[in-house]
């Protein structure tokens, strides 16, 4: 075997050994060790990491065709069984939640989360998993010894989840459902637009509606999930974009080279003091930095020095326009 | 100098995803098969080394231009020098002008790529790769439904992964192994089937 070659198999060898429950601080350390020895151990490193993501990513866009096309897969029984007991299992939990709707209707074990415009919140479930809600969400939660599941009306809200095999944990937003495979992940919602982030394990996400078999998607850190109207893409997520994604945790708005436009559209979303752009020249003008999403005043002054736009403060709207 | 994650991410982001047509480069310009793997990691290496004391402000004609000098200081350094190799020299020039955008791959096309390169392996193997890529099942949990030990689970996992990227990233998908004795001589039995 080439030299290069025995790099690629130890390389390999790192990225399953890492996937190992008990990979730790020191397996770490030794890994690191490796990679420092040298740029080829460094570059096969990378390389891998990079196959593997895409594997996954493709991986993860299940269609029934990839599953269909798969031949000599009579052997594969035991799982299609497990699909079985699966689709049972989800029609039982369908059932279960018709039954939880009703006992909402009742005032049981549904809990209501609201923030209002600019509100930014925690809540700990009963379960140990937390909540955290950004601005204008709208949130149920029904935990009980059987079933966690949430359902995400409207808004942006970061999950925490306490591990519990026996108990899966499910959000629902809009005719999405993401299950979670224990972690800590982003769901935002704007009417049928769903995006499913995730900081650390992995979660899946699939259509609610059985009978028309979407496609579902297993996400990890690196991968993102973008959902509208009936179609979802996976898209890659740098740790950098999940952190900046994630800022609102912290009370900051991060964007990197944002047009103008889509910079307002995120502080109106915190704000009830809404941005205006006048003039569609502008709304490209590129934006970047970091700011506190409650503080619009702030963002216009900086508008009105950094960028010379002219900033008219009325009522309740920022106007934003170029300068006469 | 550049910081170190700042490059990783280049070269994840920039220069991996030119392999395909890296490798039909060197294909159609080095003759021996057998010494594309080690062509493309000192490549990687010097692409790497030479990212960290600076970005180039356009990787693609960098990295050809790059895997050119590569071939000929190969060429230099050989000690019988073909009057073919000379003229495949000549022929670089264009080649590398010739490199045409990629077409962009769709998801569909990569999807398809997935499911060749996944039929490519022996089937015990891939069962393991599915199990844990594509149901998301735990190392342990693949483990207990095939019944049997991690180890097992792991061995496949390193085989089939390293054939299933290698495929998409245009190689072949087959395994270099040590040959062992008279076994393995059947077609899959080459792909690690244990």
């Amino acid at each position: 075997m080439s030299n290069a070659a025995q790099i690629e198999e130890s390389a390999v060898a790192w990225c399953v050994r890492r996937e190992r429950s008990d990979w730790s601080a020191s397996d770490q350390a030794e890994l690191d060790a490796w990679l420092t020895e040298s740029t080829a151990h460094r570059v096969a490193m990378l390389r891998m990491e990079y196959g593997w993501q895409r594997v996954d990513r493709m991986a993860a866009l299940r269609s029934s065709s990839l599953s269909q096309a798969a031949p000599s897969y009579s052997q594969y029984q035991p799982d299609s069984k497990k699909r079985w007991l699966a689709m049972a299992a989800g029609f039982l939990l369908v059932l279960s939640l018709s039954i939880l709707g009703a006992q909402q209707w009742l005032g049981h074990g549904t809990q209501r989360y609201v923030t209002m415009v600019g509100g930014h919140e925690t809540v700990p479930l009963r379960d140990g998993s937390h909540v955290e809600l950004n601005t204008n969400t709208h949130l149920r939660a029904v935990v009980d010894e059987k079933s966690r599941v949430v359902w995400l009306d409207k808004g942006e809200a970061y999950f925490e989840v306490a591990h519990d095999a026996k108990r899966p944990f499910v959000v629902y937003a809009g005719d999405r459902r993401v299950v979670v495979l224990g972690t800590h992940f982003l769901v935002r919602r704007d009417h049928d637009h769903i995006e499913v982030m995730v900081a650390e394990g992995r979660v899946r996400v699939e259509g609610v509606d059985a009978a028309k078999a979407v496609k579902s998607a297993v996400i990890t850190p690196g991968n993102m999930v973008i959902s509208e109207s009936g179609s979802m893409m996976v898209a890659m997520a740098s740790p950098e974009k999940v952190e900046s994604e994630l800022a609102w945790r912290r009370g900051y708005l991060v964007f990197d080279r944002a047009s103008l436009s889509s910079v307002a559209e995120q502080f109106n979303r915190y704000n009830e003091k809404k941005i205006l752009i006048d003039d569609p020249k502008i709304s490209d003008t590129r934006i970047s930095g970091s700011f506190e999403a409650n503080n619009v005043d702030a963002f216009g002054r900086l508008l009105q020095r950094a960028y010379g736009l002219s900033v008219e403060n009325h009522k309740d709207q920022l106007w934003i326009a170029q300068q006469e | 100098m550049e910081d170190a994650g700042q490059v990783n991410e280049w070269f994840m982001r920039e220069v991996l995803p030119l392999e395909p047509l890296l490798m039909r480069f060197f294909r159609r310009n080095w003759r021996n098969e057998s010494d594309l793997v080690d062509l493309r990691q000192e490549l990687y290496v010097r692409i790497y080394e030479s990212g960290l004391k600076g970005l180039p402000s356009q990787t693609k004609p960098f990295v050809f231009m790059a895997a050119r000098n590569l071939l000929i200081n190969h060429v230099r350094r050989a000690r019988i020098v073909s009057i073919e190799a000379v003229a495949d020299l000549d022929a670089m020039n264009v080649a590398v002008d010739m490199v045409t955008p990629e077409r962009e791959v769709t998801a569909r096309d990569e999807l398809r790529q997935l499911q060749v390169g996944l039929n490519n392996l022996p089937p015990r193997c891939r069962e393991v790769v599915m199990l844990r890529r594509i149901e998301g099942l735990s190392q342990r949990e693949v483990a207990a439904q095939l019944s049997v030990g991690e180890d097992t689970v792991e061995k496949h996992m390193m085989y089939g992964m390293r054939a299933l990227i290698n495929f998409m990233l245009g190689g072949s998908g087959k395994i270099e192994r040590k040959p062992k004795g008279s076994r393995g001589s059947r077609k899959h039995e080459a792909v690690g089937h244990e």
